[in-house]
């Protein structure tokens, strides 16, 4: 037997879709944590080592004022039961409205008993996704799934940078998918989900539901 | 909160040249990097594989590709030669991985889980040749790493002579000297067709 050259030619050619999708919502994550490593990378690391160093102390001159980590919500995270794979509507709704705005992201500060307390809070910013989710979950406790859809659209359109983003479009794939009877929508909505870089744990209810959707793709001519 | 640039990511139509392209993901413009990623990754991902013959290390190294080639597009002197370039960047972490991979072997540690060529060959290919494939494998993983890596990118990827040394970083003469090298061992094991002009 003579092999023939470029050997390639004899070697499985599938598309690897399912390598180059995980590939990019892990390059959209790594690239939200660091953005940008310039020519000057030595003075980068340098710069990072006194940030870590400073952090530290930070953290740790708060532990001894008291706990101000939120382990409870890392904790829930990594005791999801099997059942968490493949989430329902409802969990993925609830989910993206529970989940803090991107503006809630910082531990409040400490409080100083020196400086006197103000007299009145500001008013928080409004949060429009969190309405959005808020009305996309009265319309499927409604049953009125197009009109969910579209707001869950609405969200994914205008709010992209959102961390809940993903989510919702989480919960569009699952509404076209199973309620709407549109499929390739479906897949759409999953890939886009996970372009966004979604949170680790959504990563592979993710692909499975990509993957539930995709083979109908070629049939349903959309 | 919109966001123009992640909102036009589906917009860009399949056809822009490579080299506009690289133009707009320099002004880190999303759309672009994103169709750019969509252009290359697949073909990255597939030549890497075999390469390492692992998958796994393969996404791990095409996501570092990317990563620097996005941070480094400024230094990209011809924006058509991206593939090139971006090739050239993971055939540099192929080759850490390799001796990386090669001294803990040599140490007596295993690193990764690896699909030699004859399980990465296409169904319904004959006994005989996934025999002739095994031996290839065998063969390749005693060379050195260089010319290991000239000899896959010319004669399994069949990428040109030119490309084959850029990829490398090194000149047309010392890569034609690792190919020329490593045919002589691996003629010796296995029958290959002649040489491709």
């Amino acid at each position: 037997m003579t092999l023939p050259r470029p050997v390639k030619t004899l070697l499985s050619d599938t598309p690897r879709d399912a390598a180059v999708m995980r590939t990019w919502a892990r390059l959209q994550r790594s690239r939200r944590v660091a953005p940008a490593r310039g020519s000057g990378f030595g003075l980068a690391v340098a710069g990072l080592c006194s940030v870590a160093a400073g952090a530290l102390l930070v953290v740790g001159w708060q532990r001894t004022q008291g706990p101000t980590l939120d382990t409870t919500r890392a904790l829930a995270v990594m005791a999801l039961p099997d059942s968490a794979a493949r989430p329902s509507l409802n969990t993925l709704l609830a989910q993206g409205r529970t989940a803090p705005a991107p503006h809630a992201h910082l531990v409040p500060p400490m409080p100083r008993p020196a400086t006197p307390a103000p007299v009145a809070e500001p008013a928080p910013p409004p949060d429009p996704v969190h309405a959005l989710l808020e009305s996309a979950a009265e319309a499927v406790r409604e049953a009125d799934y197009p009109r969910a859809a579209t707001l869950l659209a609405e969200v994914a359109e205008h709010h992209p940078e959102d961390p809940r983003t993903p989510t919702a479009l989480f919960a569009l794939g699952r509404l076209q998918a199973e309620n709407l009877h549109r499929r390739a929508d479906a897949a759409r909505s999953f890939t886009r989900a996970l372009e966004l870089g979604p949170e680790e744990r959504l990563v592979v209810p993710l692909w499975r539901a990509l993957e539930e959707v995709r083979p109908a793709r070629a049939d349903d001519g959309r | 909160m919109p966001s123009p640039a992640r909102a036009t990511v589906t917009r860009l139509p399949e056809g822009v040249p490579t080299a506009s392209l690289v133009l707009r993901a320099r002004a880190r413009e999303s759309a672009a990097e994103s169709l750019l990623y969509r252009r290359y990754a697949d073909d990255l991902i597939s030549v890497t594989s075999r390469l390492l013959r692992s998958t796994a290390a393969a996404e791990d190294v095409v996501h570092d590709t990317f990563l620097v080639a996005f941070e480094r597009l400024g230094q990209l002197r011809d924006p058509a030669q991206f593939r090139a370039w971006a090739l050239s960047i993971a055939v540099s972490l192929v080759r850490k991985r390799l001796r990386r991979a090669r001294l803990l072997q040599w140490v007596g540690l295993d690193t990764l889980h690896t699909e030699p060529l004859e399980l990465q060959s296409r169904d319904g290919l004959s006994v005989e040749a996934r025999g002739e494939l095994a031996v290839l494998d065998a063969v390749l993983k005693k060379l050195p790493t260089e010319q290991r890596l000239a000899w896959s990118l010319r004669h399994v990827e069949g990428e040109k002579l030119e490309e084959v040394a850029a990829s490398l970083g090194k000149s047309l003469a010392t890569t034609k000297r690792y190919i020329a090298a490593a045919e002589r061992l691996i003629s010796a094991h296995v029958n290959l067709s002649p040489e491709l002009p």
